[in-house]
């Protein structure tokens, strides 16, 4: 571990410094990597119960998909908060997604998911914005890779919330 | 009308029921498979495609490593056709993957389309929230319905109508006949007479 610094608040801060004060930290605390550090993660936004029961993207009981065999790598990613630095610095050595997902987890401790329930950006020939996607990644990380929670805490067009549905079925009724 | 399997539909999407089972390993085949059916000369078309299916807010683009971590995740493979002149992209649910390696033993499950109940078969009958049967004999006879009637509802506007605008059933099962002249000229018609 990285002995008395206190990782959790570090791995937080550490985006926010300037490079001179990274290097600095770096010599201050040989030990201590942001990419290994504790970082603790939560949902961007509450009511992620509330939101499986009702309304738009509420859980279907009939509907499901599974693995037979849960995936390595999402054990690794629940075992996670619980290894050391140097154990995570191993697990990354063998199995190779986990070196992404910690730079995922370093990325989600410090950035900004507001832009995601913004109005989304006009489609042009532009290249597909990268920083959306890795904010996209960042925010599913934070879910727990939970899917559903992550689109219904998207709501709007994604849950077809968006649409005036009593309108729609006043159509509909009159017909 | 049905209106409670309405609001089901709009609150809980489609299909309204359904069990996917895979292995996580041929997830890991189909990862590894990295769309090898793609010739490397359509590979910027298909990233501009991509790009332009931006649009729809279904379409979420991750990084690529996210693959592992997913639980439940089926993966399509990518196949890119050319029934015109611009090409067409499809993501494919229905491929099944060879076993690859002499040594793999490992069967590739993770084809979801090869999960859905046939509605054809007796057998896989009474499942419509799983598979809900579209009637492909007259899709096409009550898709045209619709719009005869529209114009009679609208005899002096404009319709703007595209091939796919058409429903989907009919585009599944007369791509061969919208493409043909006969019925190529029906559809274009109605654009026509926008412009007009």
């Amino acid at each position: 571990m990285v002995g008395s610094l206190p990782s959790v608040i570090t791995i937080w801060v550490f985006p926010y410094l300037s490079v001179d004060n990274q290097a600095s930290l770096q010599q201050a605390h040989p030990r201590f990597h942001p990419l290994w550090g504790d970082s603790r993660l939560f949902p961007p936004g509450p009511g992620s119960y509330r939101r499986r029961r009702f309304g738009f993207g509420k859980v279907s009981p009939l509907l499901s998909t599974r693995h037979t065999q849960p995936s390595p790598y999402f054990i690794a990613h629940l075992l996670w908060d619980w290894l050391l630095a140097s154990d995570r610095c191993v697990l990354a050595d063998a199995l190779p997604p986990m070196r992404p997902y910690a730079h995922l987890r370093v990325a989600a401790a410090g950035l900004d998911l507001s832009s995601l329930h913004a109005p989304r950006p006009t489609v042009d020939s532009s290249p597909i914005s990268k920083a959306r996607s890795y904010r996209m990644a960042v925010a599913l990380l934070r879910f727990n890779f939970n899917y559903g929670d992550f689109i219904r805490w998207l709501g709007g067009e994604y849950t077809g919330a968006h649409w005036d549905w009593d309108a729609t079925f006043d159509i509909v009724d009159s017909v | 009308m049905d209106f409670d399997r309405a609001v089901r539909i709009a609150t809980e999407g489609v299909p309204l029921a359904g069990r996917f089972e895979c292995q996580f390993e041929s997830v890991r085949k189909r990862e590894r498979h990295d769309n090898g059916s793609l010739a490397s000369d359509v590979f910027a078309a298909v990233r501009q495609k991509f790009t332009k299916e931006g649009k729809l807010s279904y379409h979420i683009l991750f990084p690529r490593c996210l693959w592992a971590f997913l639980p439940g995740l089926f993966l399509a493979l990518i196949t890119w056709g050319r029934p015109g002149d611009e090409g067409r992209m499809c993501v494919d649910p229905s491929t099944i993957l060879d076993g690859g390696a002499p040594n793999d033993v490992i069967l590739d499950d993770g084809a979801a389309n090869a999960q859905l109940p046939d509605t054809g078969r007796p057998e896989k009958q009474g499942l419509p929230d799983e598979n809900p049967p579209v009637y492909y004999g007259t899709a096409l006879t009550r898709f045209l319905i619709w719009i005869y009637n529209l114009r009679i509802d609208n005899p002096v506007d404009g319709i703007c109508l595209l091939a796919d605008n058409s429903p989907q059933p009919s585009v599944a099962s007369f791509t061969t006949l919208t493409w043909r002249y006969c019925v190529q000229q029906f559809f274009r018609n109605f654009w026509s007479f926008r412009v007009a």
